[in-house]
C-alpha cells in the first residue's frame, strides 16, 4: 500500500512539473499567435483598408490557428457591436478570455490596441499595433531565452520532489 | 406609418443605447415626421419637424463620447474606410442615413484633411415617400420624358422627389443610371439599395458626379441619368457633355425657385446652356409640400 501510494505522489509530482513546463510553452505560443494576429491586423488596414470586423472575421476562419477560439469569440461578442463600442469589446475578449495564456501587463497592451481600432486613420491605427507587436515581442524574447531551460527545470523539480517524497513516505 | 417608423429605426439605430432607447420612446408624430436628429455636444438633442428644429429629451445632455460612439456605429467601427467623405464633412451609412460632421478640422496645408473632437452631428432620415410624385409625373412624361431639374432649398424634399421620379420612370421601362455620389438616393449598403429606385436602375456610388456621368454613359448606355445636387462647374460640364449625347437628365438643384438659379452664377449657366428643358420647384408651405412645374429655356 505504502508503495502504490509513494508512486501515486511521485506521479503527481512529475506531472505538476511537466504541466508547469507545458503552460509555459503555451504562454509563449499566445504571444506568438496575438504577433501573428497584430501583424495580419496591420497588413490589412495599411494594404486594402479592410474593416476592422472583417478583420476579425478573416482571423477566426485561419484554420488551424492557436487564437481560433479567441477570435471566435470576439466575433460572437461584435454582434452586439452598437451596444458596446469596439473598445469595450476588444478589452473585454482581451481581459476576460481564458482560452489564451498572458500576463495581465500584456493584456493591458493588448487592449491599449483596442482604442485606437476603427477610430482613427490607418497609420495612427498601424501605429499603435506596432507599439503593441515591439513590447510583445520584447515579452516573447524574454521568455524565450529561458523556456527551454525553466521548462527543463519544472519537470525536473517535479521529478525529484516525487521521486523523493516517495522514497521518505517507502 | 409602418415605412415611416423603419426609416426612423433606421436613423435610430446609429445612436449609442442610451441616447437609441430615448428616441424609441417618443411619441408617432415624431416617429412619422421627423427629418433629421441633431446632436450637439453639451445640448439636449432635437429633432427637425416640418421644417423646424425642435427640443427633445430637455434632460439628455448629448456628451462628446456619444457623437463619438454614433460615427463609430455608423462606420461599422472602421472610421478609416470613409475617410475621403469624413474629409468631406459627411458619412453615409447603412439605411442611406447621412451624418453631416463637425468638429475641429485636421488641416494640411490649406486642405481639411479630417475632423476630430466632434462637437455636433445631423443625422438625415431618408424618406421613401411613394406617390410624392404622382401630381407632377404625367405632366413631366407627357409627349416624353425631357431633361428635368429638380429645385427647392435644403431640406425641402430634392432627394425624396428624385428617389420617387426615378422609380416611376425605371418601371415605366426607361433604362436609368443614377450617379449617387453619397449613397443617398438608393440607400446603398455594401452593395444593395435600401431604396426601391426602379427595376431598370443602375446605381453607381461613390464617383464623383462629374466623373460618375463620363463612366455612366460609357458604361450602361442609359436612356436617362439622374444625380443629386448640381453644386460644382464641373458637374454641369458633366450634364452639357451627357445632354449632347443624347440623354435625358433628371437632377437637383439648391434653390428658392427658377428665378433664383437666375440669379446665381453657377446656374445661370445651366440654364443658359439649355441643359434642362423643365424644373420641378419645390415649395414648402405650413409643412405641406408643393410641386410646381415650369418650362424652361
Amino acid at each position: 500500500m505504502r508503495i502504490i501510494g509513494a508512486l501515486l505522489l511521485a506521479v503527481a509530482c512529475t506531472l505538476f512539473g511537466l504541466g508547469q513546463a507545458r503552460r509555459l510553452y503555451f504562454h509563449k505560443s499566445c504571444l506568438e499567435g496575438f504577433l501573428d494576429a497584430l501583424r495580419y491586423m496591420d497588413a490589412e488596414l495599411k494594404n486594402s483598408s479592410e474593416p476592422v470586423p472583417d478583420i476579425f472575421g478573416e482571423l477566426k476562419s485561419r484554420g488551424d490557428w492557436k487564437l481560433c477560439e479567441f477570435f471566435r469569440k470576439l466575433c460572437l461578442r461584435m454582434e452586439n457591436f452598437g451596444e458596446e463600442s469596439l473598445a469595450d469589446i476588444w478589452s473585454g475578449c482581451v481581459m476576460e478570455e481564458e482560452s489564451v495564456r498572458l500576463t495581465p501587463s500584456e493584456r493591458r497592451e493588448l487592449c491599449r490596441v483596442g482604442a485606437y481600432l476603427g477610430k482613427f486613420s490607418e497609420d495612427d491605427q498601424s501605429e499603435a499595433i506596432q507599439a503593441c507587436v515591439s513590447h510583445l515581442n520584447d515579452a516573447l524574447r524574454e521568455l524565450s531565452e529561458g523556456a527551454r531551460e525553466k521548462a527543463k527545470l519544472y519537470t525536473g523539480l517535479g521529478i525529484t520532489a516525487g521521486l523523493m517524497l516517495a522514497t521518505v513516505l517507502i | 406609418m409602418q415605412n415611416a417608423a423603419q426609416e426612423y429605426l433606421r436613423a435610430v439605430r446609429l445612436l449609442p443605447p442610451g441616447l437609441r432607447a430615448e428616441f424609441l420612446g417618443l411619441s408617432d408624430e415624431v416617429v412619422e415626421k421627423a427629418e433629421e436628429i441633431r446632436l450637439r455636444a453639451g445640448r439636449a438633442p432635437t429633432v427637425v419637424l416640418d421644417g423646424g428644429e425642435t427640443e427633445i429629451l430637455p434632460g439628455h445632455t448629448v456628451t462628446a463620447a456619444e457623437l463619438q460612439l454614433v460615427l463609430e456605429i455608423s462606420t461599422r467601427a472602421s472610421a478609416h474606410t470613409y475617410s475621403d467623405s469624413i474629409r468631406a464633412g459627411y458619412v453615409t451609412a447603412e439605411g442611406g442615413c447621412r451624418l453631416g460632421l463637425c468638429g475641429t478640422a485636421v488641416t494640411e496645408g490649406n486642405r481639411i484633411s479630417g475632423i476630430r473632437r466632434l462637437s455636433s452631428v445631423c443625422i438625415r432620415i431618408p424618406r421613401e415617400k411613394r406617390g410624392c410624385a404622382d401630381g407632377v409625373f404625367p405632366e413631366l412624361t407627357c409627349g416624353g420624358f425631357r431633361s428635368t431639374l429638380i429645385v427647392s432649398p435644403p431640406g425641402g424634399g430634392k432627394t425624396t422627389l428624385l428617389r420617387e421620379l426615378v422609380r416611376l420612370l425605371s418601371d415605366g421601362g426607361k433604362r436609368i443610371s443614377l450617379a449617387d455620389e453619397r449613397c443617398e438616393v438608393a440607400g446603398t449598403f455594401e452593395g444593395q439599395p435600401c431604396f426601391d429606385v426602379g427595376a431598370r436602375t443602375d446605381v453607381l456610388t461613390g464617383a464623383p458626379k462629374s466623373e460618375g456621368v463620363f463612366l455612366l454613359l460609357r458604361a450602361m448606355a442609359p436612356q436617362i441619368i439622374a444625380f443629386d445636387e448640381i453644386t460644382a462647374p464641373a458637374d454641369i460640364e458633366a450634364a452639357w457633355t451627357a445632354s449632347n449625347c443624347g440623354v435625358a437628365l433628371l437632377a437637383t438643384a439648391h434653390g428658392a425657385g427658377v428665378r433664383d438659379l437666375f440669379e446665381r452664377e453657377l446656374y445661370k449657366k445651366l440654364i443658359e446652356k439649355n441643359i434642362f428643358d423643365r424644373a420641378v420647384v419645390i415649395e414648402n408651405r405650413n409643412g405641406k409640400r408643393l410641386y410646381a412645374v415650369e418650362e424652361l429655356g
